[in-house]
């Protein structure tokens, strides 16, 4: 039944200008960032250790966080129309599922966009004429924000699916973000959600902030995603729909 | 005796060119049922258990908390230029924050039309072109409300900690006048993208790239920082830093008082770009 739900969100994407953003967005920082990097040489010696910095510093902060909240206050919006939750509702399949489908296509949409930052990343590294390859570090760092998108993106999806304004989520998850920076300078970044991106992708240190051992790093995120997957599923068996008349 | 008035009435008209009581015809046609008071009682209406407010007021509040949070390492020497930094790490915020929270707020209102698709209906009472000034007045308003907060709140905060810099009014005015401006512009092109997409979507992409490029543009030469409207939180900054004085142990920061040249250029700018936008509108087919 899941596989059938992903299918079908799979097809409400299709021609969607979301994947517009997907591509559009990280283009700014990618630009803006390689920009600021090579009129800073003097101050940023890393090589790509420092490339990744402006790369990735505003963009997991105040942009990552918004980006998962559009495509999660777009998937709802197909539902918040016309009387489409009364279908959904009435759908043979279980009503977890039907919020798990949703959840695995933002997901896919997701590392699509986290491939494409880091591709983009590559790619202005050696125009920038960054010696030798990638390193691995980054790779994995890339990797662990992409699954904090884990939590943020279960978060949203439960905000865009209970609040019905399509831009109201979205305010939340940048409102979300700078609380989040209060919480990383204080050493608290588990224990907010919207903090786990900035530490998964190690965005203002050269050095590893997870001190190289991530498994309270995967507890918060699992832990994260359990409560708000357990309350959007909740939510959908205890709460009647709203249709638009 | 109004029976005959009204015969003579239509025998006059009766007796005009066509093609003016075209015109006139055309006039009346167009001519709204309903009053401009009407019109604003009607959109106020609309927000009644919205809490749009609640947008403003939210980022506000989180604006303010992060200025505290930055207060509290200040030495005497900061404290003798506090007011200084205060407007300066304002502009710089503003640039980052205020494009998305002026997307949601022009989102959350032109949305119900767009989902209840009422334009139609609103065209055969009110001028399209006079539903879309309303309706851009009443966003206004929000961005009203966060920029005097933001103002009032920054001289309070600076009395709170002691701020031993004495207060210019006058900087504080200009710096209320500049951020409303600067936000008044980027929001009517959030207005025009929120009324004419169907899906919100757009606007909303629009607003993040906008927090996105006012952000980056302050590293950008200033040349190519003029290009970008969502830079000119920072250009029309009403204090700035002195980088060439500028320690690891202190910042040197000084008042600018806003261009006036610059400013009005960028005010008639502003202009045209909500009249192309009130264009793109009307052309639009409900």
């Amino acid at each position: 039944m899941l596989i059938r739900c992903i299918k079908a969100e799979n097809m409400k994407l299709k021609h969607s200008i979301i994947w517009s953003a997907c591509i559009f967005i990280p283009i700014i920082p990618a630009v803006m960032g390689t920009f600021n990097y090579l009129n800073n040489l003097g101050l940023l010696t890393a090589e790509w250790y420092s490339l990744w910095t402006q790369f990735t510093l505003f963009y997991s902060w105040l942009f990552y966080a918004p980006l998962i909240a559009l495509y999660c206050s777009y998937l709802w919006r197909l539902e918040h129309l016309n009387s489409n939750w009364n279908v959904l509702m009435t759908a043979p399949v279980p009503v977890r599922d039907v919020f798990l489908g949703k959840l695995m296509v933002i997901f896919r949409v997701t590392l699509f966009t986290q491939v494409w930052v880091f591709l983009l990343y590559v790619v202005c590294g050696k125009l920038c004429g960054l010696p030798g390859a990638v390193p691995l570090d980054t790779v994995l760092w890339m990797l662990r924000g992409t699954l904090a998108a884990a939590a943020i993106g279960t978060l949203q999806l439960l905000l865009s699916m209970v609040i019905r304004s399509f831009a109201v989520p979205i305010g939340i998850a940048l409102a979300g973000s700078i609380v989040g920076f209060l919480f990383i300078n204080k050493g608290w970044e588990l224990y907010w959600p919207y903090s786990l991106m900035m530490a998964g992708m190690n965005s203002n240190k050269s050095e590893d902030i997870l001190g190289g051992n991530p498994v309270p790093f995967l507890v918060s995120v699992v832990l994260f995603f359990a409560v708000f997957a357990g309350t959007a599923v909740l939510w959908l068996k205890k709460r009647d729909v709203k249709a638009q008349a | 005796m109004r029976d005959i008035m009204s015969e003579k009435e239509e025998k006059k008209s009766v007796m005009r060119p066509a093609a003016q009581r075209r015109e006139t015809q055309g006039q009346d046609a167009w001519k709204p049922a309903a009053s401009r008071q009407h019109l604003f009682l009607a959109e106020q209406r609309k927000l009644r258990t919205r809490y749009v407010w609640l947008v403003p007021v939210g980022f506000l509040a989180l604006l303010l908390l992060w200025t505290l949070a930055s207060v509290r390492n200040f030495d005497d020497m900061d404290l003798a230029t506090g007011y200084q930094y205060f407007l300066y790490s304002m502009s710089t915020m503003n640039s980052i924050f205020m494009p998305v929270m002026l997307s949601v707020v022009a989102s959350h209102l032109c949305d119900m039309e767009i989902k209840g698709n009422t334009l139609k209906l609103l065209y055969t009472l009110e001028r399209p072109g006079r539903f879309y000034d309303i309706k851009y007045l009443f966003e206004l308003k929000y961005l009203i409300i966060f920029s005097a907060g933001e103002t009032l709140g920054l001289i309070l905060l600076g009395k709170a900690a002691g701020f031993t810099e004495p207060i210019r009014p006058d900087m504080f005015a200009e710096h209320f006048i500049a951020m409303t401006a600067v936000g008044a512009v980027i929001l009517s092109i959030q207005h025009m993208l929120s009324l004419v997409s169907d899906n919100q979507i757009l606007p909303l992409i629009v607003g993040i790239a906008g927090g996105f490029l006012g952000l980056f543009s302050m590293f950008f030469p200033a040349e190519v920082n003029r290009l970008i409207l969502w830079g000119y939180f920072g250009i029309f900054s009403v204090a700035g830093v002195d980088w060439q004085r500028t320690t690891d142990e202190t910042i040197y920061m000084s008042y600018q008082p806003l261009p006036a040249g610059s400013f009005i250029g960028f005010l008639i700018a502003g202009a045209l770009i909500y009249l192309i936008g009130k264009w793109i509108f009307l052309r639009k087919e409900v």
